[in-house]
């Protein structure tokens, strides 16, 4: 192969070895991920097969698995499921509207941050299990009163990285809307919401992430139906394979939705010029 | 012809802190005007003032006897400052939203043209190297078409070669557009290459302290790669004097 020469003026410069020979990236993609789990999965095994943990503390995956595949073949694994993921589609649907409205406010305005900031900072700081007693002395102990505590959940990661975001776009990029005679709505509207926009899908997948704990907490604490039912009931008649199984479609379910929303992230934000885009999948 | 751009008794201060002014300037040629002066003269400040990014403490800026416009008013920054998240096409279309569809792309096509980067339309400005984002900006400012257009040390950034390559483009701007340009910038052979007038400015608080009027060269472009003429070589002493001047005050 003939070796490439390059001209510049009266120079001919070779490109060194090290120009030539670049290291192969070695594409592990989410390859290397599946790695810890399978480990886990086979040490679990080791454990039960052992005998080391008694088999009703901690039944093998084996056991596990098969109680998933009998909860999907009865039809209940499904129902549990799509309520779980009602609640939850519910709750953040709630808390991200109500914290993109209060985000945008507080971002926008120093003065709304002064007034608003420091009330929601403190309820921030509220454990969610205290919020249960007050929600079901107000609105009961069906769906609404858990809908209710898993907005409370998805608004504050949602709200803090929109407000941030929001509050720290770069004023140079400002200036260039009010050169062009942009008023505060234009400005917020084609630059300040665009430029805060990876801030607050962060923002989203943290909310995403707090609602499926926030959903497990609303079950638990008193429903008939839904993974974090099949979790109290599992601990009531004494059958850890049903709180493990169930714990497990917790984490699949959680991973996947993370792993939707932070496609779609990167998707959204590919204009950014970034060392490395990682979808966190 | 345009109208002047006058500044009239022009003070800015910053926390009672006087930074510019009293300064008075009219501006009545089209081309370029170069506003020279070192770090913390006020010049940024002045350009801000124009624009009306700052309100002036004291005193008025006018063009054609009547306050300055956004719309009116096209502004180069230091740096590109494109919108990461819009193509070159959008970012050159950012001022142009008063205009229907059919008109904007018209007048994208036409800023692009004359900043020779018709081909990079659909790029995004990270794709950019720092020359061509700066044209982009310069497309950007100039699409609306503004009687005003105002470049703050647009070079500064730019390695020579490119700042060169910039220096052709802002010289065909100004001998193809019909606006009154003020180039501020800290490069005495920069301003004289560029502007048809180069004021000196000294500060804090910033004030012209040297004025000269270009217009009798041959033209900007013969002018510009002469640099042993002798107008060019006296008005480089002049303004190294002028501004030596002001320093050692």
């Amino acid at each position: 192969m003939a070796e490439e020469r390059l001209a510049l003026g009266p120079f001919v410069v070779t490109p060194g070895k090290s120009a030539a020979r670049q290291p192969k990236r070695i594409r592990w993609h989410g390859g290397v991920g599946l790695l810890l789990p399978v480990f886990c999965v086979l040490l679990w095994q080791l454990v039960a097969a052992r005998g080391w943990v008694e088999p009703d503390l901690l039944p093998g995956p084996v056991q596990v698995g098969q109680t998933l595949l009998d909860m999907a073949q009865d039809g209940s694994l499904g129902a549990d499921l799509g309520a779980t993921a009602q609640r939850l589609a519910f709750g953040f649907l709630f808390g991200a509207l109500a914290a993109t409205v209060m985000g945008t406010l507080t971002g926008a305005s120093p003065l709304a941050r002064r007034f608003f900031d420091p009330l929601l900072q403190a309820l921030r700081s509220v454990p969610s299990l205290a919020w249960v007693p007050l929600f079901i002395i107000w609105f009961g102990i069906y769906d609404t009163s858990k809908i209710l505590l898993i907005a409370v959940g998805v608004f504050f990661p949602v709200y803090l990285n929109l407000m941030s975001g929001i509050a720290g776009v770069d004023r140079k990029l400002i200036e260039v809307g009010r050169i062009h005679g942009y008023g505060r709505l234009a400005l917020m509207w084609r630059v300040q919401l665009p430029a805060c926009s990876p801030a607050y899908l962060t923002g989203l997948r943290g909310g995403l992430g707090l609602g499926w704990m926030f959903v497990a907490s609303a079950e638990m604490m008193g429903a008939s139906n839904g993974l974090g039912f099949v979790l109290t009931n599992g601990e009531q008649i004494g059958r850890p394979d049903q709180v493990i199984a169930a714990i497990l479609v917790f984490a699949a379910c959680g991973k996947i939705t993370d792993w939707i929303l932070a496609r779609l992230a990167r998707a959204l934000t590919s204009w950014q010029d970034t060392v490395r885009r990682e979808a966190g999948a | 012809m345009n109208p002047a751009l006058e500044v009239q008794a022009l003070v800015k201060a910053f926390n009672a802190v006087p930074v510019l002014g009293p300064l008075s300037l009219t501006l009545e040629t089209e081309g370029i005007t170069a506003i020279i002066g070192r770090s913390g003269s006020g010049k940024s400040t002045l350009l801000r003032c124009l624009s009306g990014l700052e309100s002036p403490s004291h005193g008025t800026v006018l063009f054609g006897g009547a306050p300055v416009r956004p719309e009116q008013v096209g502004f180069v920054f230091q740096e590109p400052r494109l919108m990461p998240w819009l193509s070159v096409r959008g970012n050159v279309a950012f001022g142009l939203r008063h205009l229907d569809r059919k008109a904007r792309e018209r007048a994208i096509d036409l800023a692009l043209d004359l900043v020779g980067l018709r081909d990079a339309g659909a790029s995004l400005p990270k794709q950019l190297s720092g020359g061509m984002a700066q044209r982009v900006a310069l497309a950007r400012a100039l699409a609306p078409e503004p009687k005003i257009l105002l470049l703050d040390e647009p070079l500064s950034a730019l390695d020579p070669l490119t700042r060169e390559r910039m220096q052709e483009h802002i010289r065909h701007v100004a001998q193809n557009y019909r606006a009154t340009m003020v180039l501020i910038t800290h490069d005495m052979d920069e301003a004289l290459v560029l502007a048809r007038r180069v004021a000196a400015l000294q500060g804090p608080p910033g004030r012209i302290v040297g004025d000269w009027d270009l217009k009798l060269q041959e033209s900007l472009g013969q002018f510009s790669r002469r640099r042993d003429h002798s107008e060019f070589v006296s008005t480089r002493a002049a303004l190294a004097n002028a501004l030596a001047v002001s320093a050692a005050d």
